[in-house]
């Protein structure tokens, strides 16, 4: 892997951050339009991506990747976990009210707003296959763990709700390779044109949210300064060097760090609303890993360059 | 570059597969209203910008400025066509002094080579498609802002040198400069330009479906005259183009752009000058729309024409 083209990838996906933070700033994307983009993204260029780039041949040797990518999902979630059960003693916050927020922030990272676009600029389309198989427990566990973590009082859990368009994407997506139906190129063009709307979407809608952000309130909170240190660095770093010896496959290493070293999840916020937990502090604990994950994440990069 | 019919075919099939998308969830809420209304300017003013700078970072060959001179004679040639028929159009409506002349002109006149021809350029010729269609837009974009005003507004107006320079034609402008001094833009910055001019496309066929869900159909069905103005915009102008320039123009790329743009919708600028200018906007959005969609059936139709001569 050549580290340049990594980091151009990268330093690309941050032009656009800015162009959609400037766009936003001057008002050319209104407050309208901001909002509903995800919304976009994830009920129509999401799927669309999903099922496009799982258009890949049936063999043998990728289906026991597919193994092997949930496989690895079983310690990736576990280190995320584990962080999560010590950070209210890390952070001292183990009888307040925002320790579920803390907790959530550990486990849930933006995997498909972020996350999608870096594999794709890394290792190429092939890589959303492995990367949505990977993302499927995060559909289950945000909306029951995740849902857990941030309701204080008593609330109906849908069984409805686990059915994110994505996972849907990522079941039909997975039946048409199992069964190695091709889509005709007179839908799958469409389909493939609309999801590779995600990756520019995606970064114009993270730039344009950081426009209204006062950065003022959220640099003063110290304890998400570690939260950072441990969702950006150490997580992603740790999984790297206990799975290398293990994972001899680049794209199926790279995957679950990558995932791993995203900022927290766009959905903290929007749980925290729904839940009335402390929302300021959810969406304080998302603006700033992303700022920072714009630093983070080409170093992340870097040491798995290094170590592969 | 050969064009082959089916290729065609799917990128034509693929753009309205897009517009139906967008009408789609436009209708399903999933698209808000301020949202898509939010597209247009988005569009215009950065991804369209982004689109042109990026197709025109071209290698400059001598074969390429004969191609720009002859797409310029094509288009003195085209836009006499149409100021013809501009011309003539209240003589076949009927219209006498008919305060509407001005509209139905507008309508023959001026086609939106910018929001539809663009992706339509692109999916069928691909990005270098976009170098001579922006410069082709050019003497376009003087004409709406004089003889366009003019044709709409009812009362005396000075026209202004700074409505020339929307951020397209600023694009072009810089994208010639790029062209002609062959300079290069470095990688970090020509990447995210191409990327987000990417986005034109997609988005701006999503936008006109969605649009499409606005459509009162009842009363622009019941209008008989935009019938004549569709026909005549939409198959009568590029066909009598296309026959005009067809002996004299081998390039496939250079006899094609030409005529695809001239086979594009009313321009949505009708609806805004319009109502700038207090002119009959019921009419001029009826034309518009009517003439998007029927266009969906008329571009696949024009293509056809110019594979088969």
């Amino acid at each position: 892997m050549n580290f340049y083209n990594v980091f151009l990838s990268i330093f690309t996906l941050f032009a656009i951050g800015i162009t959609g933070y400037v766009t936003r700033k001057i008002n050319l994307i209104g407050k309208e339009m901001a909002d509903n983009i995800p919304k976009f993204i994830t009920h129509v260029t999401m799927p669309a991506l999903i099922i496009s780039s799982m258009q890949l041949p049936f063999s043998w040797d990728r289906l026991g990747d597919v193994g092997g990518i949930l496989l690895i999902a079983i310690p990736a979630y576990g280190l995320q976990f584990l962080v999560a059960g010590i950070i209210p003693w890390i952070l001292g916050v183990r009888k307040s009210w925002d320790k579920g927020v803390y907790q959530f922030m550990m486990i849930f990272s933006n995997a498909a707003f972020m996350g999608f676009p870096v594999l794709i600029s890394i290792f190429g389309q092939e890589s959303i296959f492995y990367a949505a198989l990977f993302n499927l427990p995060f559909n289950a566990l945000v909306f029951t763990v995740g849902v857990y973590l941030m309701e204080k009082g008593k609330s109906k859990f849908k069984l409805k709700s686990l059915l994110s368009p994505a996972l849907v994407g990522t079941v039909i997506g997975f039946m048409l390779f199992i069964f190695s139906v091709e889509i005709p190129e007179i839908a799958l063009k469409p389909l493939s044109m609309v999801g590779d709307l995600t990756t520019p979407l995606s970064m114009i809608f993270i730039g344009s949210s950081l426009a209204t952000v006062n950065f003022k309130n959220i640099f003063s909170n110290r304890n998400l300064y570690i939260v950072s240190l441990f969702r950006l660095v150490i997580m992603p770093v740790v999984l790297l060097f206990a799975l290398k010896n293990h994972v001899s496959n680049e794209l199926l290493l790279g995957i679950p760090v990558i995932i791993t070293a995203m900022p927290v999840a766009a959905l903290c916020a929007i749980l925290a609303k729904t839940y009335e937990n402390n929302v300021d502090l959810a969406s304080e604990g998302t603006f700033m890993t992303t700022f920072f994950s714009l630093f983070t994440i080409p170093l992340v990069v870097w040491i798995f360059t290094l170590v592969v | 570059m050969k064009l082959g019919f089916y290729n065609v075919f799917i990128s034509i099939t693929t753009l309205f597969a897009i517009g139906a998308i967008g009408y789609h969830i436009r209708k399903k809420g999933l698209l808000s209203e301020g949202a898509a209304g939010n597209f247009p300017r988005f569009i215009t003013d950065i991804t369209l910008p982004c689109l042109i700078i990026s197709s025109m970072q071209l290698t400059y060959t001598q074969d390429r400025i004969q191609e720009m001179g002859a797409l310029m004679v094509i288009a003195v040639v085209a836009f006499l066509v149409q100021l013809i028929f501009s011309l003539l159009i209240p003589f076949i409506l009927g219209l006498g002094e008919d305060g509407d002349k001005g509209v139905y002109q507008f309508m023959i006149m001026f086609q939106n080579a910018g929001f539809i021809g663009y992706p339509v350029l692109v999916t069928i010729f691909g990005t270098e498609a976009v170098f001579y269609g922006a410069i082709y837009n050019i003497p376009f974009r003087i004409l709406i802002m004089t003889l366009g005003v003019s044709m709409m507004e009812k009362e005396k107006r000075v026209f202004s040198i700074k409505d020339m320079f929307t951020p397209g034609i600023v694009a072009t402008l810089a994208g010639l400069a790029l062209f002609f001094t062959q300079y290069k833009l470095p990688v970090l910055i020509d990447d995210p330009i191409s990327m987000i001019g990417s986005l034109t496309t997609p988005l701006a066929m999503i936008y006109i479906g969605a649009s499409m869900t606005e459509v009162k159909f009842g009363r622009m069905v019941a209008n008989k005259r935009i019938y004549m103005i569709s026909f005549i915009r939409l198959l009568a102008i590029p066909m009598v183009i296309l026959l005009a320039i067809n002996g004299f123009v081998e390039n496939e790329m250079i006899r094609g752009v030409p005529v695809v743009i001239h086979a594009m919708p009313v321009a949505t600028l009708c609806t805004i000058f319009a109502k700038e200018y207090n002119n009959n906007v019921d009419l001029a959005s009826s034309g518009v729309f009517m003439t998007t969609l029927l266009s969906m059936v008329t571009i696949p139709l024009i293509v056809t024409a110019l594979l088969m001569v």
